[in-house]
């Protein structure tokens, strides 16, 4: 794992932060219905401060909440252990809320339709809606996000790394190349994500070296050295006023210019799907 | 391509989990209570499991407990009641489990009256094997769900004194509670008539005592064993009522104890006997929320045990 680029200082999440909340407000009319919703684990940092500044800015008090989506997800039945399961802590009634979804990277969509899953065990909210800091692209499911902060097309063996003080110690986002090496193929960063508190599951890491497999390396070499060539270009700019509609359209876009891509990319490397980073 | 399956994991004794899994367990439980809590019960964590309990003897609590704890995971549940099965055509319990397995379920509660019957049932079959409870021997469920209880109000298990009362020699949850307890640090005190405690009880890494004031005093948890009347044809006991003169967890004796003490019993409760009635309702006891803690504790488990992908 090495790291390609910081694309965002502590000073840009906090001003794309800004943004997002005032687009929140500015579709939410004033934000009298909205509630929030983290998910675990960088999400919850990311829509505190979204609360915060939606609260400052219209002198309300959005109720937050935070969601664990483990027990939710479309991989427990493949993935060799159990993953760690976090709290979920939503102490308040969902029912004909508007519901804010927040995490830090959009990537598969996997995460999203577990949230979704889990929400609708909650209550029957008006509505949801998804923000997130940075969207990566490579989406395996019909899931948008309405509020973003910014797009970074990315390369399959390459990972959106968040820090947020409350998780990492400091605030930074950052492309990580992931090492070509067998041992640290894809579906080894999984257990790595939830540092520590899996450590206890000897088998883990194990098992998931095992799981990667080569013909799946030879080709996503191959997209990297395609999309090297044309790095990170941040697309940001283009979406401040309207989010809502250019993003979908961009999403549409996006897909098709990749479409061929993604279908042997999805093929390959099945055991690595809802990795986010 | 093909994913590797993981081991599967049995839990016949405390044994079988480390100290840092046990941990583990507990802290996801806190996530499993809060599950408890929602209007709707249920996750999909272990969607296509098929569990059967297989309860060779009776009880209300564990049976239930796991039942409701295998449902609210998505599991599906297959209860196995001895009395009205082919064992009654004198099957073997090797080839019960086994035309039990057949039909494809990957996790087996057993609970017998035979020490060691449900090691010997985990090796005939492939899926996982918990133990809820076998003869005098272990119950390990049980003492997670004690554990649990001690870890969310005291917050760890250093340096806490838990004294056990009662009849320890014919329990399986005083011996897994001792192997939990002093393996993260706690401090254990076994007490009761001589003829109910064990011999070599000692070599537990625990301390004896046959004066009840004795071992309650500043204790941070006092635990009541049930006097088991079913298993006290012996003798071992002169009447009822001299046991309840000398070793009844009452107010006056539990007053000696910390002031945050934690009243707790495995239950079922013989009122009037090991705790005095009014003492299992006062402000100490916990025992109803050692009953709730169960669901979420058996969920943590089998969701660690079983989850992810099997044969």
């Amino acid at each position: 794992m090495k790291v390609k680029a910081q694309i965002m200082s502590k000073a840009d999440m906090f001003r794309t932060l800004k943004r997002l909340a005032h687009e929140i407000i500015e579709q939410s009319n004033g934000a009298k219905n909205l509630v929030i919703l983290g998910i675990q684990r960088r999400g919850v940092p990311i829509g505190r401060i979204l609360k915060e500044e939606i609260d400052s800015s219209e002198n309300t008090n959005v109720p937050f909440g935070i969601l664990d989506i483990t027990l939710y997800r479309d991989d427990l039945s493949t993935i060799g252990n159990a993953p760690m399961v976090n709290a979920t802590d939503i102490p308040f009634n969902l029912n004909g809320k508007d519901v804010i979804l927040v995490d830090d990277v959009l990537y598969t969509g996997r995460t999203i339709r577990a949230a979704l899953d889990e929400i609708m065990d909650f209550g029957r909210p008006a509505s949801i809606q998804v923000a997130v800091l940075i969207d990566r692209g490579h989406r395996e499911l019909p899931i948008m996000g309405n509020y973003i902060g910014r797009k970074i097309p990315t390369a399959g063996n390459e990972i959106i790394e968040v820090k947020l003080k409350e998780v990492d110690k400091k605030y930074g986002v950052f492309i990580i190349v992931r090492d070509e090496k067998p041992s640290s193929a894809k579906p080894a960063s999984k257990p790595a994500r939830k540092k520590g508190k899996t450590q206890a599951r000897k088998k883990t890491s194990k098992l998931a070296s095992k799981k990667g497999k080569t013909p799946s390396r030879t080709k996503t070499k191959k997209l990297v050295s395609k999309k090297a060539k044309n790095p990170a270009k941040s697309k940001a700019k283009k979406s401040v006023k309207k989010p809502v509609r250019t993003k979908a359209k961009k999403t549409a876009k996006q897909s098709v210019k990749t479409k061929a891509k993604q279908s042997v990319k999805t093929r390959t490397k099945k055991s690595g799907k809802k990795k986010k980073k | 391509m093909t994913v590797k399956a993981k081991a599967v994991r049995h839990l016949i004794t405390m044994d079988d989990l480390t100290n840092d899994e046990i941990i583990m367990i507990l802290e996801e439980a806190k996530s499993f209570k809060e599950v408890l809590g929602r209007d709707i019960k249920k996750v999909p964590a272990l969607r296509g499991k098929t569990v059967v309990l297989l309860f060779f003897e009776a009880s209300t609590r564990t049976k239930i407990s796991f039942e409701l704890a295998a449902k609210r995971l998505s599991a599906d549940v297959v209860n196995f009641s001895a009395s009205t099965s082919s064992l009654k055509k004198s099957e073997s319990l090797k080839d019960t489990v086994r035309t039990l397995e057949a039909m494809a379920a990957d996790v087996f509660v057993m609970r017998h009256s035979y020490p060691g019957s449900a090691q010997l049932v985990a090796k005939y079959i492939k899926g996982a094997v918990l133990n809820g409870g076998d003869g005098a021997h272990s119950h390990p469920t049980q003492a997670l769900l004690d554990m649990y209880t001690i870890y969310e109000k005291k917050g760890g298990f250093k340096g806490l004194k838990v004294a056990i009362i009662g009849d320890i020699k014919h329990s399986r949850v005083v011996r897994s509670n001792i192997e939990g307890l002093t393996r993260l640090g706690a401090e254990v005190v076994l007490c009761g008539p001589s003829t109910l405690l064990p011999r070599y009880i000692e070599k537990f890494n625990v301390s004896v005592t046959y004066n009840v004031e004795e071992a309650i005093t500043d204790a941070d948890v006092v635990m009541g064993l049930r006097i088991q009347f079913e298993r006290q044809k012996q003798g071992l006991l002169p009447t009822i009522l001299e046991y309840a003169q000398f070793f009844q967890i009452n107010r006056e004796r539990l007053s000696l104890a910390k002031p945050d003490v934690l009243l707790m019993h495995p239950g079922p409760i013989n009122r009037g006997v090991e705790i005095e009635s009014e003492v299992a309702d006062s402000v100490y006891s916990v025992i109803d929320e050692q009953v709730t803690n169960g669901v979420a504790v058996r969920m943590s488990l089998l969701y660690f045990l079983v989850g992810g992908k099997d044969e």
